[in-house]
């Protein structure tokens, strides 16, 4: 039974992945988040968002030209191939006479739509990202690490693996043809001691290794995640 | 974009935004990959000073200049890295592949 529930739909457009982040962050802050974990959930919902926008909606305007879209719809295009680099930037705006925002060379189809619904269960944070693309046909290999069908746009293959780590769980349905949900839940350990009940227990045991002999330098466990990468107990990371 | 270039000789500094998500990260790409063909870059160092979030798509990013550079016979670095980036870092094995500096190394 849920506490408290908010619903969340909007375009599949890169430029809504920072605001689709944002709002989770802030529906979430009645928790009484720490900054950690509200930077886990902002990464992992970017991660889905980013997810649908690219894969699902495939950008399929990606590599079109500028003029199929001028003829379908002439008010979404503001500019066309406009380089990036800072001193044409500045030619460009003397010509017009001041900066026109950049705007995504994009028509979005009515039915592409993002939805995200976000739920409170107690301390427990649960977040559903919901598109209705093209569907994973394999799911549990698109969940590996470092696997992408988009090799070429400098994916790094880590969504779901991104996911994976930065919240508690992490189910994934989909059905080809009829899109993709992303349930993810978090548990947000309201009294801030809770989850650091085990942050010091390598101190413990540095102070036990070195009261009992004179070792030297006692080096705290650590504990292996999926990628091989150590990660010591209170989020140190090391290099293997 | 708040992202600022400074070019010195062969090396590039680009002192990344706050946030790298995927829209972000697809802008800079392609102002990075022109800077390096026109300039002549040899080493990209990747400023995190400003940089409270990223993911997978920053990574992917970092990961693809690293490509494009160790082909040309070029280096990539990541400097003023937080506690937070590290962690994002690690998870996509970027430092297994790049030097990560919590500072601005000295002679540079």
């Amino acid at each position: 039974m849920h506490q408290n529930e908010m619903k969340l739909e909007f375009d599949s457009r890169s430029c809504n992945e920072s605001f689709a982040r944002v709002t989770v962050a802030a529906f979430m802050t009645q928790l009484n988040p720490t900054l950690e974990e509200v930077a886990d959930v902002k990464t992992a919902v970017s991660e889905a968002v980013t997810n649908a926008i690219i894969h699902a909606y495939g950008e399929s305007w990606k590599g079109m030209r500028i003029n199929d879209f001028r003829d379908a719809a002439p008010s979404l295009v503001a500019d066309t191939d406009r380089t990036f680099l800072p001193e044409a930037e500045t030619e460009e705006k003397k010509e017009r006479g001041g900066s026109l925002p950049f705007i995504e060379r994009k028509c979005v189809k009515k039915k592409e739509k993002i939805e995200i619904v976000c739920r409170i269960c107690e301390n427990v944070l649960e977040v559903e990202v919901r598109d209705t693309g093209c569907g994973i046909a394999d799911v549990k290999r698109a969940m590996e690490p470092m696997f992408t069908t988009k090799a070429e746009c400098d994916r790094a293959g880590m969504g779901f693996a991104f996911m994976e780590a930065f919240m508690d769980t992490l189910e994934v349905e989909s059905e080809v043809g009829k899109g993709t949900t992303v349930r993810m839940s978090k548990r947000i350990a309201r009294e801030n001691t809770l989850h650091m009940a085990g942050a010091f227990s390598h101190i413990e045991e540095y102070e036990r290794a070195a009261g009992g002999a004179d070792q030297g330098v006692a080096t705290p466990s650590g504990w292996k995640s999926a990628n091989n990468v150590s990660i010591s107990t209170d989020g140190y990371l090391e290099k293997n | 974009m708040d992202s600022v270039f400074t070019i010195a000789g062969t090396i590039m500094r680009i002192h990344l935004p706050a946030e790298i998500d995927h829209h972000v990260s697809e802008q800079l790409c392609g102002q990075i990959d022109r800077l390096v063909q026109r300039k002549h870059i040899r080493c990209i160092l990747f400023d995190f000073a400003d940089t409270v979030f990223m993911d997978s798509a920053g990574a992917g990013l970092l990961i693809g200049r690293y490509k494009t550079m160790r082909f040309m016979g070029g280096n990539v670095m990541a400097v003023n890295v937080s506690r937070r980036m590290e962690r994002v870092l690690a998870l996509a094995g970027i430092n297994k592949i790049m030097d990560i500096y919590e500072t601005v190394p000295s002679g540079l």
